[in-house]
């Protein structure tokens, strides 16, 4: 049986033919049928970030209301939307794929290959994301803006009390979203599982590697649920079903158990792999190996584990027995746990290295405090008791806003700080990032510090306005001012990476003299990622690698291929060609797009839609000619 | 300069089993598939445990049967699905047609016999929560099998119309948990719905 | 007039003390977590600093065995103590759980159904004579020192109970019904408002509860079970037949008259209260007109229509609507 060798030989310069194999040609076709992780990375990131400043507006405007009692700034209606697109667009439309895009741009240079393992599903992936964010933001402009909350509670949500078509929006935002994630963990577990460089086993796996694999099994168990719930929401409002309708056998509180039950690893899928920044930013700036590697490894599979067990303490107020609530009280603490030793990990870490303060590092100190204060109030709202007095209040605002921005925005802004270099090939600022570390980590506790103490003065979640005669307007001052400060500080790192892109300073491959593989090559990286692609004989290869480590050698140059290697030990197995630069992923998402948009309006979008999609999978998984080469060994 | 390298260009271009990527995703779309039918289910005894009397409208055991029948006709699929994967692996392009053929006539005649329990069910999805979870699973279930019927067609088509590639081979081999998690899937529905109705 | 208490850490009564008393437990142990972590934290990174600051970047692969043990050992102690302490809170909560449930098995509790509704408060006092039942809105009047059980649901979409100086919240769900104990033991008026997303004007459903001496409550449940005052004069006369033969007696009761609308509010003894809209506006006769004439004005999305009335028929109205004390 055909078998790797180990050789020693001259090596090809093969640049001309990887270059020809692997760019996509130019012009609109090229750009729009392009399937480069690195290129569709980008689009996530930059995509992902647009929505994050959207939705800072929108928080903006809802501070600007609340600054003071009684305010007239926004109605009720219009509030309405605006929290609730707020919401969405953050969880939705940010949060998870931002956190995606990074995985889909890095974990392919991480490991070692070219691309992921399925570049057409990765560039579906993308479209359908960008047209479900379209969407739902096209409703709010247009009026439509869903309008009952993130959550979508029912009734409140549902046909009889969730006029016109504001949540079917909603619950189609969800579908494209969710759609879109799933594409991507599907491509991430395989890439990891089945594409790493030789000599990669498991357990020398980058610790970010980790943490995307893990993440995405939590996508893939917990997205069908939201998948579910909003389609029976949808289907509850448009053809009259019955799941939550009271009356009629269903249950409003079914609701709520399907959605957190997706919602809660959401919000761990949204958190690991920012845990997974945190421990790339830490080793090359201490500038050591992580300590305890296996023990991060299991504490993050036993979050991700406990992760889907919690749910319920989003409804500890709906009248549930006891006795339950007491299990995922236990649930809820048992989590604190595993991420309670990744923190000691990484103090220990952080006192056998030596610590430069350059920006990512800083944004990880931002972390540490930030997320601990919200970890702590998390073990408060785990006890049913407390969390019957501060739930659904401004108490959970600042709760949630300390652990998904200090546990999730602070890593990713300084792993922006961090693979800015290799993405543009320029360093940002560091002064300027420095200054609007300062200006975040002290904008966000000046705005969320002060809501602790509302939620405990009596003020509820969700509301346009307050009276005077509550007291609740001084500290709503002091938040909303600290909010426009956070809102500098993050405007300041947009202007630094506007001006940092055509105009920082060269990067080259490797400025922060870091351990990972995405450092072996340019910045930023040719279409190919590598010349040569690397085998691994330890973790942090950049920095264990001896100068004669061995590289693969026979994968075709000439077309988009990729070596597959097993399972544990990364021993090279056979090798897969790609597809190239391909439009039918873009027609696939507009069939998808169509189909699910226009359901909200008639049901023949179904049937339509479906004959669409039908007629783009033809055309996509239709098998191409084969290539002269073989047709000729073929004949006879 | 001579260089260290490890020479992959022998090793083949195909492979099947869990050895090909498109294995994995396969069996990762039927966890996804899979969470979302065993969530119906756990719906359907959520709703279960709070509807008196249940049902609200008895299924006759007639469709019950009807639904056995076509369980029957699942389970019966998997024989060919599994031959046509077993020639895939060994090459014998007519064998895969005819074994991939027999497997596909068969899921035609499930989702034929699905359809026909549908509309003799004496409830619509809107006439109350059992109706609605019970054409939701039914449904969903039957939605993964025309699906699995379309992807077997188009393999036929490549397979009729050839050239059939090494690539192909692998593909329609790695294709089979699909096939599989399609029966699985019936068995689910019709422990649901239908066990209780016949006991 | 004190204001009323709405504060989680203002406790006047058994439910809302046991969740201060863990209230405090949590916080200080925080605190001690916080404290201790971000020293380590912050010694080990000033450290690290100092040492690359005055050493330069040392060997990423460089190793000190000892050094790793002692560390690993410190890590693990650091497990070990956030187990014993998540434990001990875990233990804390269940014990207050527990106390939180003592007032359950008191046998004389008065009990009140309370329904929530797009966005006020409907309150019954039940009594074996349903032409004696009390129904009130926005206002939960209790007698100081009695367990007060409290049957909540919901006519419409979810709600949530929440009078953060009494008890934690519970919501109020449509087609379920759900239960809360709670006891005022100090005199006076609490406030709070609902905690469930509810809709346009969920930031205006206010609830106040007035906890009374025994004997004040016993008499002000008495008159409650009363129908309506009769008009006093003639222009009330005329504001009553303003009433009923306008639309406001499609969702409006007044006991003893022919109005018996149940969508809205009963208003039988509604001039008694001391706000309007559940807790929008303080209730007066200029407030009340307003609110008469144009409820969109004050709560935008109330599901109270405009009622165009002749000044004349306003005011008699008013007038009528007055003596319903």
């Amino acid at each position: 049986m055909s078998a790797a060798v180990e050789r020693e030989l001259e090596l090809p310069d093969l640049t001309a033919e990887l270059a020809c194999a692997w760019t996509r040609p130019r012009g609109l076709r090229g750009w729009l049928g392009d399937v480069d992780h690195k290129a569709i990375g980008r689009r996530y990131i930059a995509t992902a970030f647009g929505f994050f400043l959207l939705g800072g507006v929108l928080a903006l405007i809802m501070r600007l209301q609340l600054a003071a009692p009684n305010r007239e700034l926004v109605g009720p209606d219009r509030y309405d939307q605006i929290f609730t697109t707020h919401g969405s667009t953050m969880m939705f439309l940010f949060a998870v794929p931002v956190m995606q895009g990074f995985g889909v741009y890095l974990v392919p240079l991480m490991l070692g290959t070219r691309n992921v393992a399925f570049p057409r599903l990765n560039a579906y992936g993308y479209w359908v994301y960008l047209i479900g964010g379209v969407f739902l933001w096209v409703g709010l402009l247009t009026d439509t803006g869903p309008d009952a909350g993130w959550f979508a509670y029912v009734p409140l949500a549902g046909p009889e009390y969730g006029t016109g078509k504001r949540m079917d929006v909603w619950a189609q935002m969800i579908t494209f979203t969710e759609l879109s994630a799933l594409a991507v963990a599907v491509n991430l577990i395989v890439t990891t599982l089945k594409h790493r460089a030789p000599g990669m086993a498991l357990h020398r796996m980058p610790m970010f590697v980790w943490a995307t694999l893990v993440t995405s099994v939590m996508v893939v168990f917990a997205m069908p649920a939201v998948m579910l719930s909003s389609g029976q929401l949808a289907s509850d409002r448009l053809i009259a079903t019955h799941f939550f309708n009271a009356a009629e056998g269903g249950d409003p509180l079914l609701w709520q158990h399907l959605f957190w039950y997706f919602a809660h690893p959401e919000v761990y899928i949204i958190f690991l792999p920012a845990l997974g920044f945190v421990s790339s930013i830490l080793a090359p700036f201490a500038r050591t190996q992580l300590v305890g590697y296996t023990a991060l490894v299991l504490a993050t599979v036993a979050t991700a584990f406990i992760g889907f067990g919690v749910w319920v303490h989003h409804m500890f107020a709906t009248g549930l027995p006891q006795l339950g609530q007491s299990f995922f009280t236990a649930a809820s603490l048992l989590i604190v746990i595993p991420t309670g030793v990744q923190m000691f990990l990484w103090i220990a870490t952080v006192w056998r290295g030596r610590v430069r303060l350059a920006t990512p590092m800083l944004y990880v100190v931002a972390f540490f405090v930030t997320f601990l204060i919200g970890g702590l109030t998390g073990v408060m709202i785990a006890s049913v008791p407390l969390d019957l007095q501060v739930h659904d209040t401004f108490f959970i605002v600042a709760h949630l806003h300390y652990v998904l921005i200090g546990g999730a925005v602070f890593p990713l802004l300084g792993a922006v700080y961090y693979w800015f270099p290799k993405l543009t090939g320029r360093m940002l600022d560091e002064r300027a990032g420095k200054l609007s570390c300062a200006l975040v980590f002290a904008g966000f506790h000046l705005t969320f510090f002060p809501m602790h103490q509302l939620g405990l003065d009596g003020m509820p979640r969700r509301v346009y306005t307050y009276d005077e005669a509550t007291g609740w307007g001084p500290l709503n001052l002091v938040a909303t001012v600290g909010a426009v400060v956070l809102g500098l500080g993050v405007a300041l790192t947009l202007v630094n990476a506007v001006v940092a892109w055509r105009r920082g300073a060269i990067a080259g491959p490797d400025p922060w003299r870091a351990d990972g593989l995405e450092w072996t090559t340019s910045s930023p990286p040719p279409a190919y990622n590598f010349r040569d692609l690397p085998t691994v004989c330890d973790r942090y290869p950049a920095w264990t690698s001896p100068p004669d480590q061995p590289v693969v050698y026979g994968v075709r140059a000439d077309r988009p291929e990729l070596l597959v290697t097993t399972l544990v030990d990364a021993a090279p197995d056979h090798r897969t060609e790609l597809a190239n630069v391909t439009l039918a992923p873009l027609g696939a998402a507009l069939a998808t797009g169509v189909t699910f948009i226009g359901s909200i309006f008639t049901p023949w979008a179904v049937p339509i839609g479906g004959a669409l999609i039908v007629i783009a999978l033809v055309v996509w998984f239709w098998p191409r000619p084969p290539y002269r080469e073989e047709r000729l060994e073929a004949a006879p | 300069m001579k260089r260290r390298v490890i020479d992959v260009a022998a090793l083949p271009a195909h492979a099947f089993g869990s050895r090909d990527p498109l294995w994995w995703a396969v069996i990762l779309l039927d966890a996804i598939e899979g969470t979302m039918l065993v969530l119906l289910a756990v719906t359907y005894f959520y709703i279960r445990d709070r509807t008196t009397p249940f049902p609200p409208v008895v299924v006759p055991r007639g469709i019950a049967w009807i639904a056995t029948a076509e369980l029957v006709v699942w389970l019966v699929s998997a024989v060919p699905t599994y031959a046509s994967g077993r020639a895939a692996i060994a090459g014998d392009v007519p064998r895969m047609r005819r074994q991939l053929a027999l497997a596909t006539g068969l899921g035609i005649i499930a989702a034929v016999l699905r359809w026909t329990e549908l509309h003799l069910l004496p409830m619509r999805w809107d006439s109350h929560a059992y109706g609605s979870v019970v054409w939701a699973l039914l449904g969903l279930q039957w939605l993964h099998a025309v699906t699995g019927i379309g992807e077997n067609l188009l393999y036929l088509a490549v397979l009729w119309i050839g050239p059939v590639e090494d690539k192909h081979r692998a593909d329609i081999e790695v294709s089979t948990p699909l096939w599989y998690f399609v029966i699985a899937g019936a068995a689910l529905a019709w422990a649901v719905v239908f066990l209780e109705v016949l006991l | 007039m004190t204001a009323p208490r709405v504060s989680v850490l203002d406790p006047a009564g058994p439910q809302a003390a046991t969740i201060v008393g863990l209230w405090d437990v949590f916080l200080w142990i925080s605190i001690a977590v916080f404290v201790l972590v971000v020293a380590c934290f912050a010694v080990a990174t000033i450290r690290a600093v100092r040492e690359q600051r005055r050493d330069g970047d040392g060997d990423p692969l460089a190793t000190d065995p000892a050094s790793d043990r002692r560390m690993i050992r410190g890590v693990a102690a650091a497990g070990i103590v956030t187990v014993g302490t998540l434990l001990a809170l875990l233990v804390a909560s269940i014990r207050s759980g527990r106390a939180l449930a003592a007032l359950e098995d008191d046998a004389g509790a008065l009990h009140v159904r309370v329904t929530g509704r797009q966005w006020w408060w409907q309150i019954e006092y039940e009594h074996d004579d349903p032409g004696q039942s009390a129904t009130t809105a926005n206002e939960l009047h209790v007698p100081v020192g009695r367990t007060v059980h409290l049957e909540l649901t919901s006519a419409d979409v979810i709600h949530s109970f929440w009078v953060p100086s009494i008890h934690g919240k519970k919501d109020l769900i449509p087609g379920r019904i759900n239960r809360t104990w709670i006891r005022i033991d100090e005199p006076g008026e609490y406030a709070g408002q609902c905690a469930e997303f509810c809709g346009l004007e969920h930031a205006r459903m206010a609830i106040a509860i007035h906890a009374d001496p025994p004997d004040v409550f016993a008499a002000w449940l008495a008159h409650q079970r009363e129908p309506a005052a009769s008009p006093r004069d003639a222009e009330a006369a005329r504001g009553l037949a303003v009433f009923t033969g306008s639309p406001c007696v499609l969702c409006h009761a007044i006991a003893g008259t022919t109005a018996g609308g149940r969508l809205g509010p009963d208003l039988t003894h509604a001039a008694s209260r001391g706000t309007l809209a559940a807790g929008a506006l303080p209730n007066t006769i200029g407030n009340l007109a307003g609110w008469i004439l144009d409820p969109q004005s004050v709560k935008p999305g109330a599901h109270m229509p405009a009622t165009s009335l002749a000044p004349a028929d306003l005011h008699a109205l008013l007038a009528y609507l007055e003596g319903l004390r």
